[in-house]
């Protein structure tokens, strides 16, 4: 009886949390958990992130498969598919779902990609990584936002994602080399270590400049002779985040 | 008449003791915007500079206009009005500074948020109640009989000197937080000076006390930083730690150490070595320098692989070792350069000595010792241009390194800011100190599209042109990723300087953008634009074509000057219109923090001042009706207002280049202007002024004011080289036969129209504070236009428009 009744309460907390055990079991078996929930807002994020210009349909695809409102806080939810970036707090944000979207396809990964991301932030670009390889690490320096983004990932069945909390400047030796490094925070300075951990003919894709202003994303290729060569691919602005009605409007 | 019938009645105010309270209350005034700017700077950023004096002078505009409403009640009992308004005083310096941390605001995402405009103004208007209390009293005061109008302008004027040079001096030995503490017993104390010996306002004299204390030592103040400043960054990430902090006139630096603490920025990607550990130096929480804790010679060599390495590359050739002057020398990262590449004089400025003090004293053993302590080192804390004027040693390189921080002028931060170190005429003077075939480098972070680095090419372009030279062969410029460097030399580039620099930049895979004999396709090869925007502007701004390309660029890239020195300042308000052509909603991106706030600070300004000056005059409020000679008072007050703060600004401008340091410009220009004044004031006090004297004072500031446009410069350069103290004296003396005319004014204006139209005094105290205001704000957005020799025209016509004015302010004598 008490098993029964153990059952019946874990079948609950299961239906209510949207992650029953068959969920669970079946997301080890595919490239991404795919859910329902606020699909078509998601379309809609997609047409815009298009009249952008994006035409990689890979890419468009993984945002497509990926609940975006899931890595934002509950009061960012409504917004969640806005063309903006959101706080996560800590002062960082989830980035505007086009700089997502254009940093990814910069990456030109593979099924066999290694990938490295620098800010794991809310885990959201992890997630989108997770799309295209098995081979995801990520590395956030603020203790909080790892153990949450670690914790949403395996939640959301993005179990291949690797999630360390440490220092980004010195990256993760123990998987390199990457064929892809993806920094997700504005920086100043590109840490030698991570350019070291590039594989030859590896790609990095960096954004320059401070949070609230114009800022070039910035790809680095490694060529086989190790020599980087850089390229501005874009100005781009991570915009800030709206208040919700402002982002509501859009 | 008997003593008992010469003391005054209980509602009058007592002589004396209004003067003594007026002075303090206007030194506390003074004093709690210099507070308010420092708190600011702490928890937001230096731009809302300009938002507290707006404010401040807003809430003394209020506070006319509230007295005008209120006249009959407060001229019944000025006394306790007086006093009830310096307990508020007293109580509101203390909690609202308090209070308001609890707004959220992020002033940088000021174009893209629109909560964060009513965040602003909520923040604007709650740090407007102390200075309307503060405006108020001072006001009740201005009631008094007109006799004695002189004596109190003086009064305040002197106070508000003294206020200034008080919290500057406060500023070295108080935190902010006990600033504001210390204000707030001034205020006290003025209240206990004018207090009427009642029951009741002894009992409220003491609970301001009981709670100035209860709140100094159970509530302490402190800044609510912006999570998006560097330090609270730093502080989230594990192991890091405040290793020291103190706090000045110049701003609060902290120093964080820990593990994951890292600060390189525009390193070359080709470089593989180790950064060496070190601390990060922070100035009022962000624009970070390193302090390197390096143990040889060769630990500088990250620093080679930066473009500002580049010009020691070019003089390598010579037998001796080179000689450097570092401007702006911060954390010593130049000069740890400078000595990498051998060199055995190194001069290093640094204005702020209490990072010198830092870096020779507790950071000494964490690479301080290194670079401020060298033998070959020496530290000068002086500005840039006064040690260029007054010094004769020349320099194998002078190196001017991006003072601002990394992204600080990406979001046009410092575009309302003026900046003498970047003008015509100071590269002109960093050029005269070169030796032959020294070469002047300017290190800029690249922007998208590029600004800066194309204005400081111009700009020593022009330099170069008013010493005859013919820029095209003086000059090289190079970038990376992160950095934009100009190379320029007194002399024609020399063929070996050229060859060392392709090498140097090959070798770091640093781009070549213009050199003598560059070809098009060899830029753009490294870190690869769309195009060779470099190359094509650079072409263009050394080539005939200059005004053209300058005219049709987006962006405002020609050459700043002394006139108009506001180098950070390059979008034009014409591009916006543009900007949302080409980008959309987008466009918003490029906008430049500095000038949006200070715009919307004089449109805000503007607006709230037409309505508090009209609101007396509406036949409801009925405050004014029936009152004559408003058009007039209107007219002479607002030109007074506006004519005064302009020239005070226009001469701390000057100031800055003359004292070769803007704090002591500041506190000089304000003394002179306000204690000069404040004689002036005084000299009127029981000699009312009949209307040919008062336009005859006009008369004399407007020749004093054309005199100055036409010669100041040249009277300040002949005493250039003179000690500090003797130019502190020579400023003193220029200013103050124009400020004593000018503090002359305003009195004899309001005992006139106290004479005559009693109801318009306080009136005439609103128009005059919020003229003040909007010229205050105003000035720095005519400057960056117009030029500062146009304002002073400006001010100019407004002394001549008050004098007409005057004319119809009182009948005949």
């Amino acid at each position: 009886m008490r098993i029964a009744r153990c059952f019946v309460l874990w079948l609950l907390v299961s239906v209510a949390w949207g992650l029953g055990a068959p969920a669970d079991a079946s997301a080890a078996d595919r490239p991404a958990p795919r859910t329902p929930a606020r699909q078509a807002e998601r379309n809609r994020m997609l047409d815009v992130i298009r009249r952008y210009g994006m035409t990689d349909e890979t890419v468009l695809r993984a945002m497509a498969g990926v609940p975006r409102h899931e890595f934002v806080p509950p009061a960012q939810a409504r917004s969640a598919y806005a063309d903006t970036p959101l706080p996560i707090g800590h002062g960082q944000t989830i980035s505007q779902p086009y700089i997502v979207a254009e940093m990814t396809r910069l990456l030109r990964l593979t099924p066999q990609s290694r990938v490295l991301e620098i800010g794991t932030g809310s885990g959201y670009q992890a997630a989108i990584l997770a799309e295209f390889t098995e081979h995801v690490y990520t590395v956030e320096i603020i203790e909080e936002l790892a153990a949450e983004a670690d914790q949403r990932l395996q939640r959301l069945g993005y179990h291949r994602v690797s999630v360390l909390h440490g220092d980004g400047w010195e990256g993760w030796p123990e998987h390199a080399p990457y064929d892809a490094i993806i920094v997700t925070c504005a920086a100043g300075q590109i840490p030698p270590p991570l350019l070291q951990q590039l594989k030859p003919g590896g790609r990095m894709v960096i954004p320059v400049g401070p949070r609230y202003a114009v800022q070039s994303l910035m790809l680095v290729e490694k060529d086989l002779d190790e020599r980087f060569r850089s390229r501005s691919v874009m100005a781009v602005r991570f915009v800030p985040f709206v208040s919700e009605r402002t982002g509501a409007d859009r | 008449m008997n003593h008992r019938a010469a003391l005054p009645s209980e509602s009058e105010l007592p002589l004396r003791r209004t003067r003594v309270a007026l002075l303090l209350v206007s030194a506390a005034a003074i004093g709690l915007q210099l507070s308010l700017m420092r708190a600011l700077s702490l928890q937001l950023w230096s731009h809302l500079a300009y938002m507290v004096i707006g404010v401040a002078l807003l809430g003394f505009g209020a506070s006319g206009t509230a007295l005008t409403l209120l006249r009959r009640l407060v001229v019944a009992n000025k006394r306790a009005w007086f006093a009830a308004l310096l307990l508020l005083l007293a109580g509101s310096v203390l909690l609202i500074p308090r209070a308001a941390g609890w707004i959220p605001l992020n002033v940088q995402f000021l174009a893209w948020d629109r909560s964060q405009a009513a965040g602003l103004l909520a923040l604007e208007l709650m740090l407007l109640v102390p200075f309307l209390f503060a405006g108020g009293a001072i006001g009740v005061a201005l009631l008094d009989h007109s006799t004695r109008l002189g004596g109190h302008y003086a009064a305040n004027l002197i106070g508000s000197g003294a206020g200034a040079f008080g919290a500057v001096l406060a500023m070295h030995v108080l935190t902010t937080g006990a600033l504001f503490t210390a204000l707030a017993i001034v205020a006290l104390v003025a209240a206990a000076v004018v207090l009427p010996l009642r029951r009741r306002f002894v009992g409220g004299l003491v609970a301001v006390a009981v709670l100035i204390g209860a709140v100094a030592y159970g509530w302490p103040w402190r800044p609510a930083m912006s999570e998006y400043k560097a330090l609270p960054g730093y502080l989230d990430m594990p192991g890091t730690e405040i290793l020291h902090q103190v706090e000045g006139p110049l701003g609060r630096i902290d120093v964080v150490a820990g593990p994951a603490v890292r600060h390189a920025p525009g390193l070359g990607l080709g470089f593989a070595g180790e950064v060496p550990p070190h601390v990060v130096v922070l100035n009022d929480g962000d624009a970070a320098s390193a302090v390197y804790q390096v143990h040889n010679l060769a630990d500088w060599r990250f620093m080679d692989a930066t473009t500002r390495a580049a010009p020691y590359h070019m003089v390598s050739g010579r037998p001796e070792a080179p000689s450097a002057l570092i401007i702006g020398a911060g954390g010593g990262a130049d000069i740890g350069l400078a000595l990498h590449h051998g060199a055995d004089v190194v001069v290093a400025l640094e204005m702020n000595r209490q990072l010198v003090d830092l870096l020779t004293g507790p950071l000494r053993a964490r690479g301080g010792e290194a670079v401020y302590l060298d033998p070959a080192v020496t530290v000068l804390p002086h500005d840039a241009r006064g040690y260029l004027i007054r010094s004769v040693r020349t320099f194998d390189v002078i190196q001017l390194p991006p003072v601002d921080a990394f992204g600080a002028s990406g979001a046009g931060l410092h575009a309302a800011q003026e900046s003498y170190l970047y003008t015509v005429e100071a590269f002109g003077e960093m050029l005269d100190r070169l030796s032959r075939g020294g070469v002047l480098c300017i290190t800029r972070w690249a922007r998208t599209p590029p600004r800066d680095e194309l204005r400081a090419l111009a700009t020593a372009a022009a330099a170069l042109r008013r010493r005859g030279g013919e820029p095209a062969d003086h000059l090289a410029l190079i970038r990376n990723w992160a950095t934009a460097t100009i190379l320029a030399s007194a002399q024609p580039l020399a063929a070996a300087q050229i060859e060392a620099l392709r090498a140097f930049c090959d070798e770091r895979g640093f781009d070549l953008c213009y050199l003598p004999g560059l070809a098009r396709d060899e830029a753009n090869r490294y870190h690869v634009l769309d195009t060779p925007l470099y190359y094509d502007a650079a072409q263009a701004l050394l080539g005939p074509g200059r005004d053209a390309f300058t005219a049709g660029y987006l962006f405002d890239i020609a050459p700043a000057t002394d006139d108009r020195p506001y180098f950070f300042r390059s979008l034009p308000w014409t591009a916006l219109f543009a900007l949302r052509e080409e980008f959309g909603a987008h466009g918003r991106a490029f906008v430049e923090l500095g000038a949006l706030m200070s715009a919307a600070a004089l449109a805000q300004d503007i607006l709230v001042g037409l309505v508090l000056i009209v609101l007396p005059l509406v036949p409801l409020g009925g405050a004014l009706r029936g009152a004559r000679r408003r058009l007039p008072t209107l007219a002479y007050f607002l030109l007074l207002g506006a004519g005064f703060m302009l020239l005070e600004i226009c001469f701390l401008q000057k100031l800055i280049l003359y004292l070769a340091h803007p704090l002591y410009a500041a506190a000089a220009t304000i003394a002179a202007f306000l204690v000069c004044g404040g004689l002036g004031s005084l000299s009127t006090a029981g000699l009312p002024l009949g209307r040919r004297a008062i336009v005859a004072t006009s008369l004399v500031v407007v020749a004093l004011t054309a005199v100055a446009v036409v010669g100041l410069d040249r009277w300040l350069a002949l005493s250039l080289g003179a000690p500090l103290g003797a130019r502190l004296a020579i400023a003193g003396l220029t200013i103050a036969p124009l400020a004593f005319a000018m503090g002359r004014l305003f009195p004899a204006g309001l005992a006139a129209v106290g004479r005559d139209q009693p109801a318009l005094v306080p009136w005439a105290w609103a128009v005059n504070g919020f003229a003040s205001v909007a010229a205050t704000v105003a000035c720095p957005l005519l400057a960056a236009d117009f030029g500062f020799r146009t304002v002073l025209l400006l001010a100019v016509a407004c002394y001549l428009l008050a004098g007409v004015s005057a004319w119809r302010l009182t009948d005949a004598e």
